[in-house]
């Protein structure tokens, strides 16, 4: 067991906040935990240590310093009191997560930062890692697993502690590379189906459900121990899950876990109830309050949106990704962008009556300050596909005069040559 | 899984029933009525990725993580490069009506889908694939580990079928001691 926890619970008492502090029994981690080298504990770390080099020489870290400094600085304000501790790493992957290792290293994934609608929503659920972080749950759940003989089972099938973090990594991510990560990673699975596999490490590394709730508590009294809105907490679970039911495929829409946060934070109903009594007696932000609170958080991601939302479109899922990008456009700014990406998923998934939805969007697009000059080149290509030959060639001109350095030239070029020739 | 199929894989090869690991130097047959001159020998590393459909095969001279070749040996239209894991995760498609862009766009997703990162495309360029055009362009990728990739490659689309060379190796060394060779063998293909 770990004897140096010390209580932090007084601090809770100074933030005077409308939803009840935690009780003065739970006790938080002491700052700079960590076990003594040969205790039974030093194992976790030592896995959390692997599983932090490992994500360092990602290919998926973002680099841009000021992305990078704005989830510090945020991370830091919910949390002061480990701040000096936690290193910070920002992921490019499209799905909604964050992780908090035991040894301090935090991941905080793009696509957590594309589907928050405000910093208060984006502040609740690092303020929930952070509590899982703070209350040492990860150590609870190894010891739990531990109890049950699943570190055996693992051992048996031969993962060591280092592929076991690797893997916790890879499973907590809901990357939907994680099946082939895992199987070369681990290269464990040589006696179990993929499937049975990577189930059972959901359910390895999985909070339980007490956890769970008690991180969603926590999260939230952080969060707005620091002025951030206790009603974001509910409504950027609501927001997900409603993401999940709009999925093109039933299987998606039934499992709430796949390629989610939700994978390893099982989510129920009553988590969000929970959330939403515990808001209770705040009053909801003004109008002009949560405007002014989206139009500030949106300049903030703004620099990385085209890129992730090409990423986004990647899942090939284009319900989902169109009830995302529909939240997006609910601020009621990038619209050009957004609507070329709109476009995208319709061209992309390419069945009936796609076309024409491809072509509004891309009409729409180019009606906007922001369209980006590909949203020209996809309405030429898609007004040529509907037999508009004029309509193409004006479009596919204005992409040459808006891009003129762009690889395609040559290929738009020739193209142009055709419809002309086609067209005369 | 994979681990285990490239056990069989191998040891099949081993055993001289599976068709030849070994390509020799000369010419290779990139489907029916098309081919492609090679300089050295190459070896079939197919079998290192389970999820190809029947129209790939994959070349290596030094081992699939050095130096590969995808050849797309007449795909046909509603086909991808890979067979979907599952009904919700589709795979990449090539389709009939694709413009020369959606083709690069194709390879470039394909890659994505194997888990190459940040993979891009550059310096489209005209090409030819015997008496049919083609379209020639630069790739830079990563390694989900970080590792800096480089590549060339080739689309055509005859009689409604996609050909494919996509020749894909880490940036520092790799890649520029096969560049020549492997672009002398996208000049040879018809
Ligand atoms: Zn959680």
């Amino acid at each position: 067991m770990i004897r140096t926890v010390s209580a932090l619970a007084l601090a809770f008492c100074l933030w005077g906040s409308a939803l009840a502090a935690p009780a003065a029994d739970t006790v938080m981690r002491s700052a700079n935990l960590r076990p003594a080298s040969g205790s039974p504990e030093a194992g976790l770390w030592q896995a959390s240590d692997e599983a932090e080099t490992y994500a360092r020489q990602s290919a998926d870290l973002d680099s841009d310093p000021v992305l990078g400094a704005y989830v510090r600085n945020l991370i830091c304000k919910l949390a002061p009191e480990y701040c000096g501790e936690l290193r910070i790493l920002v992921m490019t992957r499209p799905v909604l997560n964050a992780t908090a290792a035991p040894n301090g290293y935090v991941e905080v994934y793009s696509g957590l930062m594309l589907r928050s609608r405000t910093e208060s929503e984006l502040a609740y659920v690092l303020g929930h890692e952070i509590s899982h972080f703070a209350r040492n749950h990860a150590l609870a759940q190894w010891q739990r697993n531990k109890t049950r003989g699943n570190v055996t089972l693992a051992i048996q099938v031969g993962v060591s502690v280092v592929a076991i973090a690797a893997m916790a990594s890879v499973a907590n991510s809901g990357d939907f590379y994680a099946p082939n990560k895992i199987d070369y990673i681990g290269d464990a699975a040589q006696t179990l189906s993929d499937l049975a596999y990577i189930h059972g490490l959901a359910t390895y590394f999985a909070y339980s459900r007490e956890d769970e709730s008690e991180a969603d508590r926590l999260g939230q009294i952080r969060a707005h121990g620091v002025g951030y809105d206790p009603w974001a907490a509910p409504a950027i679970w609501q927001s997900v899950g409603a993401e999940v039911r709009a999925s093109e495929y039933p299987e998606v829409r039934k499992s709430l876990a796949r390629a989610t946060i939700f994978d390893t934070h099982p989510l129920t109903e009553d988590r969000i109830e929970a959330l939403k009594r515990a808001a209770g007696s705040t009053p909801h932000q003004t109008a002009e309050e949560s405007r002014a609170e989206e139009q500030a958080y949106r300049a903030i991601i703004r620099p990385h949106l085209a890129v992730w939302l090409r990423d986004d479109l990647r899942r090939r899922d284009l319900g989902q990704s169109l009830h995302l990008i529909s939240r997006l456009e609910a601020v009621g700014e990038d619209l050009g962008l957004l609507a070329y990406y709109r476009g995208e998923a319709y061209r992309q998934r390419h069945r009936d009556g796609d076309l024409s939805s491809a072509l509004a969007a891309y009409r729409l697009s180019i009606t906007h300050a922001d369209a980006p000059a590909e949203a020209w080149r996809e309405l030429g290509e898609a007004e040529s596909r509907a037999g508009n030959a004029p309509a193409a060639i004006r479009a596919l001109e204005t992409y040459l005069t808006r891009a003129p350095g762009s690889e395609d030239r040559w290929l738009i070029e020739s193209e142009l040559e055709t419809l002309k020739a086609s067209h005369s | 899984m994979r681990k285990l199929f490239t056990i069989l894989a191998l040891s099949l090869i081993l055993t001289g029933c599976a068709s030849s690991g070994l390509i020799p130097a000369g010419k290779i047959s990139l489907g029916e009525g098309h081919g492609m001159m090679t300089q050295g020998s190459w070896s079939d590393v197919t079998y290192a990725e389970r999820r190809y459909t029947r129209a790939v095969q994959v070349l290596s001279r030094d081992g699939p993580l050095l130096n590969q070749i995808i050849l797309v040996r007449g795909l046909d239209a509603g086909k991808g490069l890979l067979r979907p894991a599952d009904r919700t995760q589709p795979v990449p498609i090539f389709r009939a009506d694709q413009t020369g862009r959606e083709q690069v766009e194709l390879v470039v997703e394909t890659l994505s889908e194997l888990g190459y990162r940040q993979v891009r495309f550059a310096q489209l360029r005209p090409a030819s694939f015997g008496p049919d055009k083609a379209i020639r362009f630069d790739l830079t990728a990563r390694t989900e580990d970080g590792l800096n990739l480089s590549g060339i490659a080739q689309a055509a689309r005859v009689k409604g079928e996609l050909y494919l060379v996509i020749f894909i190796a880490p940036s520092e060394h790799y890649f520029p001691t096969l560049k020549a060779e492997v672009e002398a063998m996208m000049n040879s293909a018809h």
